[in-house]
């Protein structure tokens, strides 16, 4: 187990490290000129140079991937015309937009973000894992048909659609909810709740839609195994094996795919965050994509990468952890 | 009796009635979708002109008239704002939602089988680059990768070819996966070794004993992957960084819907819907396919792919 | 130990009752897909009386396990439809209701399953699931009264060190020891019944013999009765009383065990014990004794003339160029094959590696059978596929007709693979379910692209004959076809490029007794006819005795003994191949009862 575990964490660092050079092969040399997008649309040539010279883009690419990378670990110093920017580890480097630390820019955002996942979080594993075991024992029926029809129309609407639709009821026409803006936690608890309400609602619906059909067809796949019908013919009550035998054996893809999910959301909902004005980490991105802000964009993706590719990691294990049976690769 | 085995799919196909009228919704979008510019042509209007004199800028460009300003010029109202003809956008629009889905399809499927059957053919070092390669890629969040690709794209490249290249170059990863998992599956089947003991050469192996039975789950999974794609392609739009007024998609108008909701309701509800009907079918279809094919053949396929369920097709977009 | 095992006398009542009636029991199961409704059982009445042990045999779809899981009603809610009389210990099974169901099932009647590893939770220890078990039907048990309980039944049923062995999972335990634990848990509430459906199916022989052993000596310990399912009559012999032979969901004939295998009645009964490989007695026609081949080809589906075409058309072409023409036809010298991942650039450091064939060494001679016996996981497989060079050797030299193969690459094997042919074990994925039988035959045919498209077909309808099936299925696919027609067609495959050396990996084991016979009738004729070199792997030494020359044993990877079939048979000399043998279940009952007692001293 512990060999796996060091085998699946060393795989995941050689993944991101492929995935910051591909990252930075892409977004630094294939497109036009990063001197001219750091200085802005009114810099003349010399200040263009001059940038150059800051960022040290005249040096060959394999050495500015190598600062790139020592900066990531140990932080960087920027030297401006009129002294130097420290840019601490991890450093993506300074936005072009008002010379932030990108990371200290990402971490800005991070609360919003981490409100708006584990919030919703909860709410779709309720709702996810509690219709799919519904839809499970209910098989068969009309319970069923109208469960399937429901998380099909779930996962099919996309999450701009949910919202929009929820605020023209909720915000507009009902006037129950505030139109959401984020208090911080720390600040109002009752007016964080509040106002993140609808979003988390926006997104548990359609996550929740994907955990009921995972969580009916994995529960499914177990009940129809062989060890159930050895409970059967030793006389358990259908309750007790659906609670204990085959809520157990459905339990580890549900809880792997949280694991990537969650790790996803950490890299921002960008849909759901632009639509309900909230200044989270999905909204940053889209923004930086607007104004061109490279290390911004750059250091969004990758900060989101090495989230995703951890979140998997994790899931791995936990699998593994959890269903025991899985020979370990 | 001696007919192939999968003649039955669709029979079986067939007599689903969801799957049956989800094809015949399918069909009717497509044909309006390439019927746009007679149909406009019929209602006497085009996506592109400004009709100011319909809204009402005092209310800051509410459409005059009731739901929109629905009539008989107008059959489905104007654009807020604008006064753009609602019916001609929609239409135009469904164009570019469905070629930029289908055409990423194509692209995701063509690079998902190559890649996956090289992966499952080739040597160990070949796999485990490859695999490795599709694990970086089914790792990234495809929205936020696509977005920031579009940031260093020139401006002048256009913008349905450039949404179906980011689309379909970043998302046959799940494909890939499947491909190379059914191929490493068939390739152990003793129906292989015989033909290799009649010495038949790989090239002939692949063609002949593997590609025929990977088109069925190719096939399932495509069908899955055309309203993923509309969903991003409307998504992209939705985040301002698809397709360019004055070209319109559903995404597009629903992004510009955000600020109209309270004043022009329906202005959300006609994408909406158009979107969502769309979606549906074609999920409903992808669906019915699968269960089509071999009903069999899925559990049995079930027995070990516990682990590939937790990581279903990527399409959670956020 | 706490609780006496043995039951408490029974009450006079109960004595009087049978511990098992069925009268007139149908099971119809409704129609799916394309196919009707199906009669599973059809009139069936039996009497087990308490503390007897009825067996029930037959080939599949005859209705026995049906049968089985009918005594529990475990078809109910299934849409099965269950008619006629099922009383179990005074119960009436069918009119029952939930909770009295519930009562029957695992307290009264306790059924142990045919495959242990499926067939128990994977998340819960053995200690738990027993306990589980044994809390539901004795409520007022405290949990860990009930653990105490699942040690002392685990170590009831031979599972060293129970107490620690109790907190593990299922997968912690070997085939034979879950099993074990299975019949623990159906111990565990001191059941009047034990069904067990195939309870030795998917173990090695010497495994089956301890657990065929161990429910013997708890039967006689504890005075429960036993229904035991079996498709093998061997198993059967050594462990009821009575017989029930299934066919067709009715009962062809009934009675004491020494009776129906040792005086059958009814045809069926005789053509099933005919069927049966003797492991005890030499051949009465060994290959090479001459022509009193009778040549009637008792094929499973209709019965055709065997061909008279010559197949193979081959002149006896010279040996390749330097090649000793007396050599063996294949010679294999320290041949070892090993899987797994190595080490970052050929170290052991975090190598995994498993030695799957550990240096084997053997000959095949022209036109000889050797037959290699081993049980799971011995290495015969991977032996066989290397011998056709399907997989390559870690290390060792493999020469066919004084040539050096193992050297040779794929491409430069291509012309030789003719030669060198193979017929594998399961009859569904050996063929490709979208081409037509007729095109399977004729694909190493067309491979070679000499053969015009008449000619192929000709030969392929040629060798369809040959193998017993009509040549007008040419044109049908493999799902339209049963197990062993199948694998005739897999045979007919693998002769249509003229091979001299046919590897058979278990050809038989996925068939039917009847069936198996069948096949390896017509591999005997086909041997004889064409002169072939056979190696011919099995698990089941009696299928070797019958049709090989020489045999080699194997075990983890090497071969422990090798010779002329009769004298490895009749004097073992190597200890594994000795307890193998003595494994083996025997169709006599009073050889069987010898023989357990023989196995009860060692």
């Amino acid at each position: 187990m512990t060999a796996y575990v060091l085998r699946r964490t060393g795989g995941a660092l050689l993944v991101l490290l492929l995935l910051s050079v591909t990252v930075y092969a892409l977004f630094y040399v294939a497109p036009g000129d990063p001197a001219k997008l750091a200085c802005g649309p009114r810099c003349n040539a010399e200040q263009i140079a001059q940038v150059r010279e800051q960022l040290r883009l005249g040096e060959p690419l394999p050495l500015q991937y190598l600062h790139f990378l020592q900066g990531l670990v140990a932080g960087r110093d920027y030297s401006t015309g009129t002294g130097v920017l420290h840019c601490p580890a991890p450093c993506f480097g300074l936005s072009y937009q008002n010379d932030q630390p990108v990371a200290q820019l990402l971490a800005s955002r991070l609360p919003v973000t981490a409100s708006l996942a584990v919030g919703a979080m909860v709410l779709w594993l309720l709702l996810g894992v509690g219709t799919g075991l519904l839809a499970a024992l209910r098989r068969g029926g009309a319970t069923e048909r109208v469960l399937t029809v429901l998380t099909l129309t779930g996962t099919a609407t996309p999450v701009f659609i949910t919202g929009l639709l929820l605020l023209m009821i909720f915000c507009a026409t009902l006037q129950w909810l505030p139109f959401p803006t984020y208090v911080p936690l720390t600040e109002d608890p009752e007016q964080w709740a509040w106002n993140l309400l609808l979003p988390w609602t926006t997104l548990a619906l359609l996550e929740s839609a994907k955990y009921a059909r995972l969580t009916r067809s994995a529960t499914l796949e177990t009940l129809a195994e062989d060890h159930i019908r050895t409970f059967r013919a030793y006389g358990l009550r259908e309750r007790r094996i659906v609670g204990r035998h085959a809520l157990r054996g459905a339990l580890p893809p549900v809880v792997a795919l949280n694991a990537v999910d969650l790790g996803t959301m950490f890299g921002g909902a960008m849909l759901t965050e632009s639509l309900f004005g909230l200044p989270g980490i999905g909204r940053l991105t889209v923004e930086s994509v607007r104004t061109v802000d490279l290390p911004v964009v750059v250091g969004a993706v990758l900060g989101v990468g090495a989230a995703v590719v951890l979140a998997g990691a994790v899931a791995d294990v936990l699998y593994a952890l959890a269903d025991r049976r899985v020979t370990l690769p | 009796m001696s007919d192939t085995p999968d003649t039955g799919a669709w029979r079986r196909l067939r007599a689903r009635p969801s799957a049956v009228v989800a094809a015949a919704v399918l069909a009717a979008l497509a044909l309006l979708a390439l019927g746009a510019p007679l149909l406009t042509a019929l209602e006497g209007q085009d996506p592109t002109t400004y009709h100011d004199q319909l809204v009402d800028s005092a209310r800051g460009g509410v459409p005059y008239g009731s739901f929109g300003g629905i009539g008989a010029d107008h059959w489905l109202g104007v654009e807020p704002g604008t006064g753009r003809d609602l019916f001609a956008r929609l239409l135009y629009g469904a164009r570019v939602s469905l070629s930029v889905a289908l055409g990423a399809t194509v692209v995701q499927v063509l690079l998902g089988v190559t890649i996956g059957l090289a992966a499952g053919l080739g040597g160990r070092l070949l796999d485990a680059v490859l695999s490795r390669f599709t694990d970086v890629l089914l790792a990234l969040p495809m929205l936020v990768f696509a977005v920031a690709l579009t940031a260093i794209v020139p401006a002048g490249f256009p913008r349905p070819l450039l949404l179906i290249l980011v689309i379909g170059l970043l998302s046959w990863g799940g494909t890939s996966r499947i491909v190379r998992a059914q191929t490493l599956s068939l390739r152990s089947r003793d129906h292989v070794a015989a033909a290799r003991l009649a010495g038949r050469t790989p090239v002939q192996i692949a063609r002949r004993e593997l590609l025929p039975a990977l088109a069925a789950p190719v096939l399932t999974y495509a069908a899955l992957l055309v309203p993923t794609n509309i969903v991003v392609e409307a998504s992209l739009s939705f985040l301002g960084i698809g397709v360019t007024p004055p070209t319109s998609s559903w995404g597009q108008l629903l992004s510009t819907a955000t600020t109209w909701f309270r004043a022009d309701p329906l202005y959300v509800l006609l994408p909406s819907g158009c979107l969502l009907v769309t979606v549906l079918a074609c999920t409903v279809l992808g669906d019915a396919v699968r269960t089509a094919l071999d009903p069999r053949e899925r559990s049995r396929l079930a027995v070990g792919t516990r682990r590939a369920a937790a990581r279903p097709p990527k399409g959670a977009t956020r | 130990m706490t609780a006496p095992l043995t039951r408490a006398p029974a009450t006079a009542e109960a004595t009087a009752d049978p511990l098992v009636e069925l009268s007139d029991l149908t099971v119809t199961f409704p129609a799916t897909g394309g196919a009707g409704a199906v009669r599973a059982v059809d009139g069936l009445s039996l009497t087990l009386r308490p503390g007897g042990a009825l067996g029930i045999v037959g080939e599949s779809g005859s209705g026995k396990s049906t049968v089985a899981a009918t005594l529990l009603d475990l078809h109910r809610g299934t849409g099965a439809r269950t008619e006629g009389g099922v009383r179990v210990a005074g119960t009436d099974v069918l009119a029952a209701s939930e909770a009295e169901l519930r009562a029957l099932r695992g307290a009264t009647a306790a059924m142990i399953f045919q495959d242990p590893l499926s067939s128990l939770d994977p998340y819960h220890s053995l200690g738990d699931q027993i306990a589980e078990v044994h809390r539901v039907h004795r409520p007022g048990v405290s949990r860990r009264a009930a653990r105490a309980r699942a040690v002392e039944v685990l170590d009831r049923v031979g599972i060293p060190d129970a107490a620690r062995r109790a907190r593990s999972r299922p997968h912690e335990f070997s085939g034979g020891m879950r099993q074990r634990a299975l019949i623990a848990m159906a111990l565990a509430c001191e059941p009047r019944l034990i069904i067990a459906d195939e309870p030795t199916t998917a173990l090695d022989v010497t495994v089956q013999a301890q657990i065929l052993d161990l429910l013997h000596t708890l039967r006689t310990e504890t005075g429960t009765g036993l229904l035991l399912v079996t498709h093998d009559l061997g198993v059967v012999a050594g462990s009821v009383d009575e017989v029930l032979v299934m066919r067709g969901g009715r009962a062809v004939e009934h009675g004491p065990v020494a009776e129906v295998l040792g005086a059958p009645r009814e045809p069926y009964t005789r053509e099933l014990l005919a069927a049966v490989p003797r492991i005890g007695t030499a051949r009465e026609n060994p290959p090479h004794a001459g022509a009193e081949h009778t040549g009637e080809g008792r094929a499973d589906g209709p019965a055709r003339p065997a061909a008279t075409v010559t197949v193979t058309d081959r002149t006896p072409d010279p040996a390749p160029d330097g090649a000793d023409v007396a050599a063996p036809l294949l010679e294999v010298h320290g041949l070892r094959r090993e899987f797994g991942r190595r080490g970052p650039l050929g170290t052991a450091l975090g190598a995994d590696r498993t030695v799957a064939v550990d240096g084997v060494s053997l000959t095949v001679a022209a036109g000889e059978t050797l037959g290699l016996v081993g049980e799971s996981g011995s290495g015969k497989t991977t032996l066989g596929r290397m011998l056709v060079r399907l997989l390559d050797p870690t290390d060792g030299t493999l020469r066919y007709r004084g040539r050096d193969l193992s050297a040779l690459g794929e491409r430069a094997l291509r012309p030789l693979r003719s030669e060198l042919q193979m017929v594998f074990q399961d009859p569904v994925s050996s063929l490709n379910p979208r081409r037509t039988i007729g095109e399977s035959i004729a694909d190493p045919l067309r491979a070679t692209g000499g053969l015009d498209d008449a000619t192929v077909v000709r030969r392929a309808r040629e060798l369809l004959d040959r193998v017993g099936l009509d040549p007008a299925w040419y044109h049908r696919y493999p799902h339209e076809f049963s197990g062993g027609q199948r694998q005739r067609v897999g045979i007919a495959r693998a002769l249509a490029p003229g091979p001299r050396l046919l590897v058979c990996d278990e050809p038989v084991s996925a068939l039917d007794v009847t069936t198996q016979a069948q096949v390896m009738e017509l591999l005997a004729e086909l041997r004889r006819d064409l002169g072939l070199s056979v190696v011919l792997i099995a698990h089941d030494l009696a299928v070797v005795r019958a049709a090989g020359d020489r045999v080699a044993v194997m075990r983890a990877g090497r071969i422990v003994e090798e010779g002329p079939v009769d004298t490895v048979y009749d004097h073992p000399r190597h200890p594994y191949t000795q307890g193998l043998l003595a494994a083996v279940p025997v169709l006599d009952p009073r050889e069987a009862a010898e023989r357990r007692a023989l196995r009860a001293r060692a």
